[in-house]
This record gives structure tokens, sequence and C-alpha cells, in this order.
């Protein structure tokens, strides 16, 4: 028995391993610094890939024997590796020349990771994120500097922001971390949540989203890639920053030599917040106002989130398996209503949430070219809203008690603790098979189920506004999105093509509450949809380092927990909401010129949008809701230039304009003429840009220290806040020109071991806007120090 | 550079050519939108009524939000309800502008009280408060000069479905001054559920001024309470300084019950009592409702007004119904006061309600916002002919306030 089964074990894992012996190892300098984006090819076959941030990489599908590896990138003098395969293993580091002699144009360039993205038939924008990984930088501010993107911000850390891209905004453009979906995390888990070190790569869809990026998204995706390719790392990071703001985190992992992986994350921020602004300052006897610099004080925010996954990699049957648990919390501050002539004294939010994760890949699954992944989580939260006080406070922090609304908080019109409980499950699984090297089909899937119940220990007899009575009761949402697509490759690979087509279904269960005082009732209002989508993309090499694109989709997008239930305290719950579509056009022209050790990007692109019965916040007074109401049209243009010169000087300039406007001839309410039919949209910024040179001050080969400086530019235009044709222009509300600039010093010692640096955002203190009369920080420091140990 | 010449470009584009503001006969708070959205009101200057078309379109002086509007002195002020900020305009070179902002935490009455000040009533919102908030406003200042907290009514109380014993608020809906006395109309209110079952009388409390104090409270029990929620003007005072009180009796104006027909009644000038022989049983004799009105002369004034049949009707589905502007459910009307008759208008479509709904009256005319449901029009109503006249058309949805200039 015994022995026969030695040798069935045997038997099974050397099939499975036979024809896939994989090749790694590390590309550095000549001072032993990874170097990203180097080309790694098997001499002789198509078979190759890019080096990632540290330089790393791993050839797949190798057979045994002798075989010869081509290193190629620019900068770099092309070497070439003669290795005898054995098993799977990993070489000693290869060591690259830098190159003294000018590159042809002819000479294939090494392609970095974010290259190869930028070759898809995507309109997309690929961020390479090593520059700005030792910069101290936030996800959100890695994702200002891209044309088309506007953040906007209301205030300092942990404040709620609104991402715009090209004119599409909130829920419309949908993140993903490694693929998998960030709607359900909560707020506890978001994008400045994650550290810039774990990440390896953001890509920016605009527009047509892949199908692999199983979604609803009509705006676009963001898809930020973490890094999976480190077998072993401890990344500790500490900042300290004005505002008393604090933000820790130790991001680990272990990984055997048998495959088993460890990994173990948690962060931690801080931050008090208290910039000054002006505000208007009312007096508590007369109510005259006079304007004055005062200090925010009740806007403090603190998250904190544990992870920790376990699993195995490279196995037969997984790639990567990890199961895995996290943890958040975070309370924050309220300090203002939608403008700032509502302060706020006392109000918080509180948010807990515990999370359950699956992770599964297995490339070349039964068949070559077959891989499947499985991406799932379920989670259980908790979101407090805590709105009960009976005072008014002005911006000094003086305090009256309130003498009519007495039975009202701040923001809400009745007093509030409301309290809502959670659960949320989510199943993404993505089956590719790459038929031949010029065509390859996906499916995906993705499955959310989000429950919610409500309650308010004080709120039982609420007749109107935000109550809990509709909470009472389960409120549900049921998505289920199905996406094939076909991918071709043609005119030895000058032509790229892809098709694809989505089926979006949606079941919701709301309630709503109906009467007045104790006659009140509870409607159910059950909602479901089924709904088909479609779009081509293209793109064409018209010769070396030239391409153009053209895409077209029909995308439908299906309202979420936050526009159907509210967030308990701003934002109410809609019953009735439908689900957004749009019809977009893309077209875009990229070039990539290499003159030696100079290389320029140039990328252009026009968009051209259709969306119907778009979801869009409505503020009335404090509060606000989700309503189905504009059409509009949007236009844009964008124009992105990148210069880099032999790795040690960058610069880069993007501009985007884009109109948008009302496209509704009847008016929504009434059906008479809509009197602002083809008037420009309210409230949605114009016209913005970026600037940003990069400096290594210093590179010393010898002990591997650099120093870089870094400099960045925003610049927004001034937008009104109302309807940009009504009103004298002295009188109108606007949110205004907004120009400011920050820099940056970072220093990393021992090839990335030990990193420190210090930015300065705002250098020139000036004041700034991203929301109507919501002003943002003003000149700030920030110190962080990193150590990276592999 | 190539991009930077692209922006600059594209930015001269964006501005627009100011308009000019040249004829200021009148200023009007135009609503552009409906009031439930996220709606911009706009101070503008009128020249003409009749002809043309009235719009914001790049002038006028944009109001964040949702106002109530007033004029005292040569001052126009605009009441913010979303932004609790109360903001004075004055006219100058045909333009307005702002002389300064005071905050306040509510005021749902505002009425002249002298040359120097103006009052404005806090309404208790909400239950858990039922004091009336009396602010005395400086007219120059711009600020809050004294106040005075006062139930303006001794505690209502009902037992409701669950045998709980409930304290009604008493919302005001209309003051004036006559000479040292202060008038304040109110009705009974549930405060959080905003039940009225308390239908059955009309009151009036009567203060001192400028001290404040609680004299008493006058009542009426031959029709029900005066006024409702909004504003709307529901004091009509004529020539000899008599005033006139309207008891609306309109369930889609706010009211879960109705049990006096909609009545007129009357205080006479230098008096604190309604005047025993004098009240108009409106809804019995013309079968319709009055919404609120203003006074012209000779006994004539022009009124809002909702038969019985659509009140029924409207209240059924919402009981709010006559604030919908686009609700086309009221009518216009003259009222003879002396003579006790009621005219209708023929010339004025049925058309949608307002809150703090405007009248102008100048000439011996009246101008009212009339909003058929897709469109809105000023009209030029003749109280002597019972006639009206088309007037300008609103690029908007109505207009919240209109001032003679001049």
């Amino acid at each position: 028995m015994r022995p026969a089964f030695l040798f069935i074990l045997f038997f099974i894992s050397g099939t499975v391993v036979w024809g896939q012996m994989t090749l790694g190892g590390q590309v550095t300098d000549q001072s032993g610094v990874g170097i990203p984006g180097i080309t790694v090819q098997v001499k002789g076959t198509s078979n190759g890939v890019s080096t990632d941030i540290e330089g790393n990489f791993r050839l797949k599908n190798l057979s045994k024997g002798p075989l010869t590896l081509v290193f190629t990138g620019i900068g770099f003098q092309q070497q070439e590796l003669a290795v005898l395969l054995e098993n799977s293993s990993r070489i000693d580091p290869v060591k690259l020349k830098e190159s003294t002699t000018e590159l042809s144009a002819v000479q294939v360039v090494g392609k970095s990771e974010t290259a190869e993205i930028r070759e898809m038939p995507y309109s997309i924008t690929a961020i390479d994120v090593a520059p700005l990984k030792t910069q101290n930088l936030d996800v959100n501010q890695i994702l200002g500097t891209v044309s088309g993107v506007r953040i906007r911000e209301e205030g300092g850390l942990g404040s709620s922001f609104n991402f715009t891209l090209n004119g599409f905004s909130g829920n419309q453009v949908r993140f993903f971390i490694d693929g998998i979906p960030m709607d359900y995390f909560g707020s506890s888990l978001t994008l400045n949540n994650i550290p810039s070190n774990l990440i390896s790569n953001i890509e920016v869809y605009k527009g047509v989203v892949p199908v692999h990026l199983g979604s609803d998204a009509l705006g676009g995706a963001i898809n930020i890639t973490t890094n999976q390719n480190i077998r072993r790392f401890l990344d500790i990071s500490y900042s300290i920053g004005s505002f008393n703001t604090h933000r820790a985190s130790v991001v680990s992992r272990y990984t055997t030599n048998s495959g088993l992986r460890v990994n173990a994350n948690a962060f931690f921020n801080y931050s008090d917040n208290n910039y000054d602004i002006m505000a208007e300052v009312a007096n508590t006897e007369t109510g005259k106002v006079t304007e004055q610099e005062v200090e925010r004080f009740h806007d403090g925010y603190q998250s904190q989130t544990v992870q920790v996954e376990i699993g195995v990699t490279n196995k037969p049957y997984a790639d990567q398996l990890l199961v895995g648990v996290i943890g958040s919390s975070n309370y924050k501050e309220i300090q203002s209503g939608y403008n700032l002539t509502k302060v706020v004294g006392e109000a918080y939010t509180e948010d807990k949430a515990i999370l359950g994760t699956f992770k599964y890949k297995k490339s070349d699954l039964f068949l070559d070219g077959l891989t499947l992944t499985v991406n799932g989580f379920t989670k259980f939260g908790r979101i407090l809203t805590v709105d009960t006080s009976s005072y008014e406070y002005n911006w000094l922090g003086e305090r009256s008690r309130k003498k009519l609304g007495t039975t009202s908080g701040e923001i809400a019109w009745y007093k509030t603790q409301f309290r809502f409980d959670d659960k949320a499950s989510t199943a993404t699984s993505l089956l590719s098979y790459k038929i031949n090297e010029n065509q390859s089909v996906a499916i995906n899937n993705t499955f959310s189920y989000f429950y919610r119940i409500g309650s308010d220990p004080l709120g039982q007899s609420d007749p109107v506004g935000l109550s809990s009575v509709p909470f009472t009761e389960p409120n549900t949402l049921r998505k289920n999105i199905t996406g094939l697509s076909y991918s071709l490759k043609l005119l030895e690979d000058k032509l790229r093509m892809v098709g694809f087509g989505k089926m979006y279904y949606l079941h919701s269960v709301s309630r709503e509450e109906d009467g007045f005082g104790d006659q009140q009732e509870i409607n159910t209002i059950r909602k479901e949809s089924l709904t088909y989508g479609y779009g081509v993309g293209a793109t064409y090499f018209l010769f070396e380092g030239f391409q153009i694109k053209a895409s077209y989709e029909y995308a439908y997008r299906l309202p979420d927990v936050l526009e159907l239930f509210g967030n308990g305290l701003q934002v109410e719950p809609n019953a009735h909401l439908d689900s957004e579509h749009s019809q977009n056009y893309n077209f875009g022209v990229l070039s990539q010129q290499t003159w030696g050790k100079h290389q320029l990007m140039t990328e252009a692109s026009f968009l051209y949008r259709l969306p119907k019965n778009m979801i869009r916040n409505y503020a009335v007074g404090n509060t606000s809701n989700y309503l189905n109401l504009v059409d509009t049209k949007v236009t844009g243009y964008e124009l992105n230039l990148r210069y880099d010169y032999n790795r040690k000087i960058n610069a880069s300039i993007n501009g985007t304009y884009q109109p948008i406007v009302n496209t509704q001839k009847t008016d929504p309410v009434s059906g008479g003429t809509n009197y602002l039919y083809l008037s420009q949209i309210p409230n949605e910024p114009i016209l913005f840009g970026n600037a940003q040179a990069g400096y290594t001050i210093l590179n010393n080969t010898q002990t591997s220290n650099k120093l870089f400086a870094n400099w960045t530019t925003s610049f927004v235009e001034a937008f009104y806040l109302k309807w940009p044709a009504y009103g004298g222009k002295s009188s109108k509300a606007d949110i205004p020109r907004q120009l400011s600039h920050s820099i940056s010093l970072s220093y990393s010692m021992k090839g990335g071991k030990y990193n420190a640096s210090l930015s300065c955002t705002n250098i020139f203190d000036a004041v700034l806007f991203d929301n109507f009369m919501l002003q943002k920080p003003g000149r700030a420091f920030s110190l962080k120090l990193n150590y990276f140990l592999d | 550079m190539l991009l930077l010449a692209i922006i600059s470009g594209l930015s001269a584009c964006t501005t627009d050519d100011e308009v000019d503001t040249a004829g200021a006969n009148y200023v009007m708070s135009l609503r552009t939108q409906n009031a439930n959205d996220e709606s911009a009101d706009y101070y503008i200057t009128v020249d003409d009524l009749l002809n043309g078309e009235i719009s914001a379109v790049g002038q006028g002086v944009e109001l964040i939000g949702w106002n109530y509007n007033a004029k005292f002195g040569d001052t126009y002020f605009a009441f913010g309800y979303d932004l609790n900020e109360c903001i004075g305009y004055k006219l100058q070179d045909g333009e307005l502008i702002s002389q300064g902002k005071f905050v306040f935490e509510r005021i749902d009455v505002m009425e002249p009280l002298d040359n120097d000040y103006f009052l404005g009533i806090g309404a208790p919102w909400g239950g858990g408060s039922y004091d009336c908030n009396l602010q005395v406003v400086s007219i120059d200042d711009i600020a809050i000069d004294h106040n005075a907290e006062h139930p303006i009514y001794e505690s209502f109380h009902y037992v409701d479905s669950l045998d709980q014993s409930v304290q009604l608020n008493a919302w005001p809906t209309g003051a004036y001054l006559d000479n040292d006395k202060l008038f304040v109309s109110f009705y009974p209110l549930h405060g959080t559920s905003w039940q009225t079952p308390n239908t059955d009388t009309a009151y009036v409390s009567v203060f001192s001024y400028p001290e404040l104090d609680y004299i008493k409270t006058i009542k009426d029990d031959r029709t029900g309470p005066i006024g409702y929620y909004g504003g709307s003007p529901v004091i009509l005072e004529n020539e000899g300084g008599d005033h006139f009180f309207v008891s609306t009796g309109c369930k889609a104006c706010g009211f879960t019950q109705v049990t006096k027909s909609s009545g007129i009644l009357k205080v006479n000038a230098g008096e604190t009592e309604f005047d025993p022989n004098y009240y108009f049983d409106v809804e019995g004799k013309t079968g319709y409702k009055v919404l609120s009105g203003t006074y012209v002369g000779n006994g004539l004034a022009v009124a809002r007004v909702i038969s019985t049949q659509l009140d029924d009707q409207a209240s059924a589905v919402n009981m709010w119904a006559t604030f919908s502007e686009v609700t086309p459910i009221l009518n216009a009307a003259v009222i003879d006061l002396n003579a006790e008759t009621l005219t209708i208008v023929e010339d004025v479509p049925l058309h949608g309600g307002q809150y703090k709904t405007p009248y102008l009256v100048e000439n011996g005319k009246v101008y009212i916002s009339v909003n058929t449901g897709t469109d809105a029009h000023v009209y030029e109503v003749d109280p002597a002919s019972a006639t009206a006249t088309k007037g300008a058309k609103l690029i908007g949805n109505q207009f919240q306030a209109l001032f003679a200039t001049k």
C-alpha cells in the first residue's frame, strides 16, 4: 500500500508540475537596487515578463533544460544569461549596467507593467506608483494627479470625499483592490487607509471597464494592485504631521519554502484636523455675523484596522489560496453641515466592521491558459450616528441652548442615536481562457447581498425626517452581474480588440414609512430589474511607440446601499431609486518616444457620454438624498504629457476640459419646459490640471542611498455652486479657482531599507475649497519614516 | 506650453458677458426651480410685469437655498430657511447690494413694526418646546435687538389615540402692531405629529409693545383657527385700521381635520376683541375656502381660494397639497369684505399654491404668481371688475416675493 501511495502522489505532482516550471529572480542596478520595468524574455520565444517595483520577476511555463534569458530596459545595457533549468528555482540577482551608448529608436524598449496596461484597448491611465511610494502620499493624492480625475475632499484626514472621473462621480466610478470590489468594505476601509507602500500599481479605466473587474461601473473604475510577488517582508511606517496627525502601519508577509503564506497588517490613523479657516462667527445674542479666522474644534478622526491572512502559494491546486479576517473601526467627529454656516459641536459617527475574506487563484487549471480567480468576503458591520445636542454652536466654540427646535439635533431634524446593523457578502468569480496567442475569452460573475436593519433608541416616535422606522424591518439589496468578453489580436499584434456583454440583475426590498404620528405604517417597496449592456474597444499600433484607441459601451449602474438606504444622518434614504445608464464613446492617441536618455509620453483623449436617469445627490438644507433626475451630455478633452531624462529628472503636466450640460428638455417634476436645457451642470469642475516635477538629487551607487525632490501643482478653475446661467456674476456662490503647490523631499538608504520623507502641502497657504464654503487645510507639514525589510 | 495655451484658451470660452440691469421698478424673488429641489432663489430687478419674460439669466442676487422674503423700509430681506441666516439688501444704482446679515434659530413669521424694527417670530418646531421666540430686529443694524420667549397661549392639551395627554404648540401665522399692542394669530398643532386635533376656535394673542409682555388671548368659536403653516398673509388691514382675520378651514393646508367652515373675523381699530357683529361665513355662502389675501380698497380684497370639492380631493392625497406650486387646485377671487361676497376671477386659471403667498398691490391692481403646473406667469388682477390680465412669463416656477421699488 505504502509504496503505491507514494508513487501515485509522485505521479500526480509530477504530472502537474511538468511543463510549467517557474524561474524567479531579481534585476538590480550595480548598487543592488531593484529596477522595475525591465523586460525578461526567454530567448527565441514570446515568453517574457516585466520586473515589478522591486525588480523581481517570475517566468512561468518553462521546460526543463537549457535556456537563455534576455534582459532589456531603458537606460540599461542589454544582457543575456544562460540558465540550465532543473527545477523551479530562483536565480541570483542579475546586475545590469547602465547604458552609456545612445539607444536607437528601433531597439526593443523594455515595457513596464504600466506600459503594458496602457497598450490595452481600453481608455486607461496606469499610474506607476514606484516614484511616488517614498513620498508619503495618500492614494487619493496619487489619483488626484491623473487627467480627468478630481477628488473633492471636505476637509482633513478622514473627511469624506467625492471622486469624479470625466464627469462621473461617487459610485458611478467603482474601486477595486486586486480586482475585489471595495463597495461593501464600508467606511472603515477606504482608499486613504491603504498605505502606498503596499501598492504596486493603480489602473484608472475611463469609460469602458473590462469584464474581469466584474461590476456595474458606469463611468469608469480604479483598480489598485497590491504587491503579491515579494515572499517575505516587513514594512513599518510612521508619519507625524500638522494638526496632530499620526499615521502608523505595519505590513508584513511571511512565506515558507513549502509555500505557506501569512500576511499580517495593521493600520492606525489619527488627526485632530484642527486647522484654521476663515469663518462667519455669529454673536450669540444678536445673531450679527463677523468674519474671522477660527480653529476647527470638532473634527477629530481615528481609525484602526487589523488584517490577518493565512494560506498557501504556488501549490499544484492553487497559485494562491488565502483566507483572512479583517477587523476595523473608525470614529469621526462632525464639524459642520453641508457648508460652514451650520456649526456642529457634538455630533459624531462611529463604525465597526469585521470581515472574513477568501482569495483563490489558479492558472492553467485543467487546461493550459485557463485561469480561475475567486474572491469573496462576508462582513458584519455596525454604524452608529449620534446627534443629540440641545445646543447651538458658533465658530468660536461658544454654545447656547436651543430655544425652539429642542427636539432637533445639530444636523438631524430629530435627535438621533441611529444604529445600523449590516451584513454583506460578495463573491466574484473570473474564469479566463487563453485560446491561443491571439485570442482569449473571460467570463465574470459578481454576486452581492446586503442586509440592513436599524434602530434608534431616541427615535421610536419620530414621524418625519430621518426616522428609524423603515429599518425596524430588514432592507436588503441583491445584485448579480455577469460579464462575458472576447479579446483578439490581429495584424501581428498591431490591432487589439475586445468585445463584451454584461447582464445586470437587481433585487431590493426597502421600507418606507407612511402616515403621521400614531397612525404610522411601513410600506414595503420591492424593486427587481434585469438589464443588459455591451461594448467594444480597439487599439491599433500605427508604428512603434504610437497607438490609437477607440471604445464604445452602453453600461448600467445599479443604485447602491448609501443611495437607497441613506447613512442615518446627512443622507436620507430613497427607496424608489432606479438604475442609471449611459452611452460612452472614447477616442485617444498615445505616443511614447525615446531619444537616447530622453523619453516623452503623450496621451490625448476625447470622450463623449450620454448619461440618462443620472443618480444625483440633492442637498436640501443640511441633509440630502439621491434622486434620478438629470440627463446630461459630457464632452471631455484630455491631454497628458510626461517627460523623463535618464531616470533622474521627470516632469509631467496634464489638463482636462469637460463641460457637462443638462439635456433634459422637460421639467422632471411638472412636465413643463425645462428652462435649463443645455445649461452647464452646476457644482462640477470644468477645467483642471496638474503639473509635477521630480529630480534625483543624489544617487550614491556605493551606499545605495538616494535623495529625491518632488514638486506638484494642482489647478482647478472656479465653478459655480448653482446653475451658471442664473444670477449676476458678482453675487453667485462659487467654488473659487484653486492653485496649490506641494513639495516633498525623500531620502532612501540602503536600497530602500530605510526611508524618510518630509513634505509640505499647500506651501503658499492658499485658501482652498473643493466644496462650497468647506475650507480645506492650509499649509501642512508631515514627516514619514519607513523601514522595509525583506 | 501647448497645454497651457489650450487651457487658457478654454477658460476664455467659459466666461459669459454680464447682462445689463437697466430698469428697476420692481424687486422680485424668483424661484427658478421646484421648491423641493436644490433650489436657487434670485433677488432680481424687474421693469415690466406685463410683457415679455422675466428671468434670472445673468442678473440678480443669488440666494443660497430656499428663502422667505420681506421688505422693511427700503431694505429687502432674504430669510434662508436652510441656512438660518437673514441677509438685508438695498437697491443702489439699480442693483441689490448686501448690507449685512444675522443668524437666527427660526423665523416663521416676519411682519413690520415701525420705521426702525420688524418682528420675526420663531415657532416651536418638532415638539418638546412650546415657546415662540418674538424677535425684534433692527432694520438698519440687520441684527436682533431684543427678544422674548413666550408660549403665546396657555398650554393646549388633548388626549391622543394612545390615551396619552399631549401638549400642543401654538404655531404663529401672522402678526400686526396697532399702536402699543401686538396681535399674533396662531393655530394649535401637535409638535411631532403635525396633527391638528383642535380646530373649532379662532385664536389671537395680544402683547404689549415694545415690552412684549403677554396681555391676553382672544377667541372666537364662530370659525376655526386663523391662518396656517408657511406665513401666507391672513390678516388684512383696511383704510380705517380695522383688521380682518382669515380662517382657512382648508384640509390641504396641512390640517388633519377641519370642523368649522372657512370664514373671516374682524378686530376693529384700537380694540382688542373680535367684533361680535362681523362674521363672513365665506364657505357657507360661496362654497370656497380662503387661503390668504390682500386688501386693496373700498372693502375689496384679492384672495387665493380653493373649492370645497378640490380641497377634499387634494387633501385625500396630500395634506400639504396647497404648498405645491405645480399642483393646480387654487383660484384667484375678489372678496368684498363689506358686502360679504366672493367672485372668482375667471381669467386666472387653476394654479398651485405657495409658501408665504406674495401679493403686490399697486394702483388698485394686484399682481400674483400663477403656476398652472407646467409654466408660470405674472397675473394682474383688477378687483373692481374681477378680471385679470396674463402678464410676463416667468422663467422659473414662481415668484416668492414682489415689491415695488418706489
